[in-house]
């Protein structure tokens, strides 16, 4: 959670949450209750009180990969989490669960890609509902938002519309990826065609993003990157209200981008009706 | 000597010193990418160690901490003698530790004159994570370590950088900086940079090897260079990703909307991976690159080669 509020210096000697956390934060101009619940022994079953979890949309869990030892205490408190709703009148939120310290340098390890599969088969069984699992790590914080913008998508009645929209662009300019994340790097929608330009468009987003605002905080701006990365690979900003957004293109034939500097004004107007609403 | 990807290496001596829990470890694992060797308990109790960090050996100093035996090390001059780079790490957040890392600092500046070696340093001010960047506790510790360190470090070839973990380029540009110093033939790079600059009529010409450590420089325009300076460690992290993602990297380039082009692409140089960063007002001058990319590579692959082994 400091990651993605951009708390990294807290991140290293970090004290346990304690008991229940709660703060509100903006996005999109809606506000976001976020409810910080201390995963120590102690305060665990607080939760379960004073209707802390009632009408929740979106509830994160995070398992520790590293830590196999607690793997299954970790489960164990998941489902009497899941076990409180079912038995309660509340309706059941969405589970978003990041299995997190998948840090870059052992994400492909065997025995870690074992690990991951034998807990989200788990999590299959325990959590009935449909759910969302995603592998993140701080070292890269591109996992963690892609969770946390990918779980609030959840809540948005827009999303999907917004996601067919960039799919008609991917169709019309015969591109294989599109994203579109806002300046915090935060993902708002992604499509894609195939697994590889889908890889190579997710290296290529956070990192562009990054460096353009460190160029903006020296006072310069990007107004178009492009790049020849086993096909081409294209990166402008849109302005709406004030507000920066980004989109990346992958797109294998060099020849569209005719046709894609063409479509992309009517596809910025688009988008922009859409966000402007994307939370009502 | 060593041998690295066909580049020829002297065995030098390059030290990481600072106070317990400075962050010395983090930054090396953070450098070769061992992420998930950061989280654990500071390396409490080890004083001396030594770590292989981009080619290069790096050895780590432990100072301060309680025992007595530790200043005997900072005596002995075999510790810091024949030096080659000099590495010294600040956490900046750590205010009430400022005077102790100051105190080390101007004893080991003591030893080094004593020895009658200047070897180049570069002090890092760590910790500045990108949260604290704008924070006025953490401007005020900036301020107050700047003007101590500097104040002290007279007769030194002193350069300062701010680094943090959460952002690799920091420290590639610290790293990098440091290592440049240990080349002889920067200077005869940066010519032949120069020679290629004016071809191109490009206003600053970088030159990266694989891990985005600078080797040369050269450049006219000194916002045209610090653009290239902000950008080329992103694009250099990223095509890296990209190659190790099993996909061939071949250019970047990006439009600056208050005008000016950077042009990013590999080029192969005896056989190792090299980045070349070029600015240019307009784009249509660089479109010659083609013609006049055989003969650069020629000319500075010989410097290349040695350009980690002494002597002119």
């Amino acid at each position: 959670m400091l990651v993605l509020e951009n708390k990294f210096s807290l991140l290293t000697n970090i004290s346990p949450t304690k008991g229940i956390e709660r703060n509100e934060f903006d996005v999109l101009g809606h506000t976001i209750s976020k409810w910080d619940i201390g995963g120590q022994e102690k305060y665990r079953d607080q939760i379960f009180k004073s209707n802390n979890l009632d009408q929740t949309d979106l509830l994160f869990y995070v398992i520790d990969i590293q830590d196999p030892a607690r793997i299954p205490e970790s489960l164990q408190y998941l489902s009497k989490i899941v076990e409180y709703f079912k038995s309660s009148e509340e309706k059941i939120p969405q589970f978003v669960i990041c299995l997190h310290k998948v840090d870059p340098d052992i994400a492909d390890d065997p025995k870690i890609k074992a690990n991951i599969e034998s807990i989200v088969e788990e999590l299959r069984l325990l959590i009935n509902s449909p759910f969302l699992t995603f592998q993140t790590t701080i070292y890269n914080t591109w996992t963690l938002r892609k969770a946390f913008s990918k779980g609030l998508l959840q809540l948005s009645p827009k999303s999907s519309m917004l996601d067919s929209i960039l799919n008609d662009f991917l169709s019309i300019t015969q591109s294989d990826t599109i994203i579109l994340l806002d300046k915090d790097a935060l993902c708002f929608s992604e499509l894609s065609c195939d697994d590889t330009s889908y890889q190579l468009s997710n290296i290529v987003a956070p990192n562009i993003a990054a460096m353009t605002d460190k160029l903006m905080k020296y006072g310069r701006e990007i107004e178009v990157f492009e790049g020849k990365i086993g096909g081409w690979i294209y990166f402008k900003p849109l302005q709406f209200d004030g507000k920066k957004y980004y989109i990346v293109i992958f797109n294998r034939n060099v020849d569209r981008i005719e046709e894609i500097n063409y479509t992309l004004p009517e596809l910025s107007q688009k988008i922009k009706n859409i966000l402007e609403t994307f939370f009502i | 000597m060593t041998t690295l990807n066909g580049i020829k290496r002297e065995p030098f001596k390059i030290i990481f010193a600072g106070l317990e829990n400075s962050g010395k470890t983090s930054i090396i694992y953070t450098l070769e990418d061992k992420f998930s060797l950061l989280n654990p308990a500071p390396t409490m109790g080890i004083q001396r160690d030594s770590f292989e960090v981009l080619g290069f050996n790096v050895l780590t100093w432990d100072l301060g901490g309680q025992s007595q035996f530790r200043t005997g090390y900072l005596e002995d001059n075999r510790t810091f003698a024949s030096t080659d780079l000099f590495f010294y790490i600040i956490d900046i957040q750590d205010r009430s530790h400022f005077g102790e890392a100051s105190d080390y600092f101007e004893n080991i500046l003591k030893k080094f004159n004593q020895l009658e070696e200047k070897p180049p340093i570069i002090l890092c001010f760590h910790k500045i994570d990108p949260d604290l960047r704008e924070n006025d506790r953490i401007l005020s510790n900036l301020q107050v370590a700047k003007q101590l360190f500097h104040r002290i470090s007279t007769g030194f070839e002193i350069e300062m950088f701010e680094t943090t973990i959460y952002e690799k380029w920091t420290l590639i540009t610290a790293f990098s900086k440091g290592l440049l110093k240990l080349s002889s033939k920067s200077s005869i790079l940066d010519q032949q940079l120069e020679g290629l600059a004016n071809k191109l009529q490009s206003e600053t010409v970088l030159l990266l090897d694989e891990n985005a450590l600078l080797f040369g420089q050269y450049f006219t325009n000194q916002d045209a260079y610090d653009v290239c300076q902000i950008v080329s460690p992103h694009l250099a992290i990223m095509a890296d990703r990209v190659n190790k993602y099993g996909t061939n990297f071949e250019v970047f380039q990006l439009k600056l909307r208050e005008g000016g082009w950077v042009f990013f692409r590999d080029i192969s140089i005896e056989n190792k991976r090299f980045y070349l960063v070029l600015y240019n007002e307009q784009p249509d001058s660089i479109r010659t690159i083609e013609k006049d990319l055989p003969s650069f590579i020629q000319q500075v692959s010989n410097t290349i080669q040695t350009f980690f082994v002494g002597g002119q």
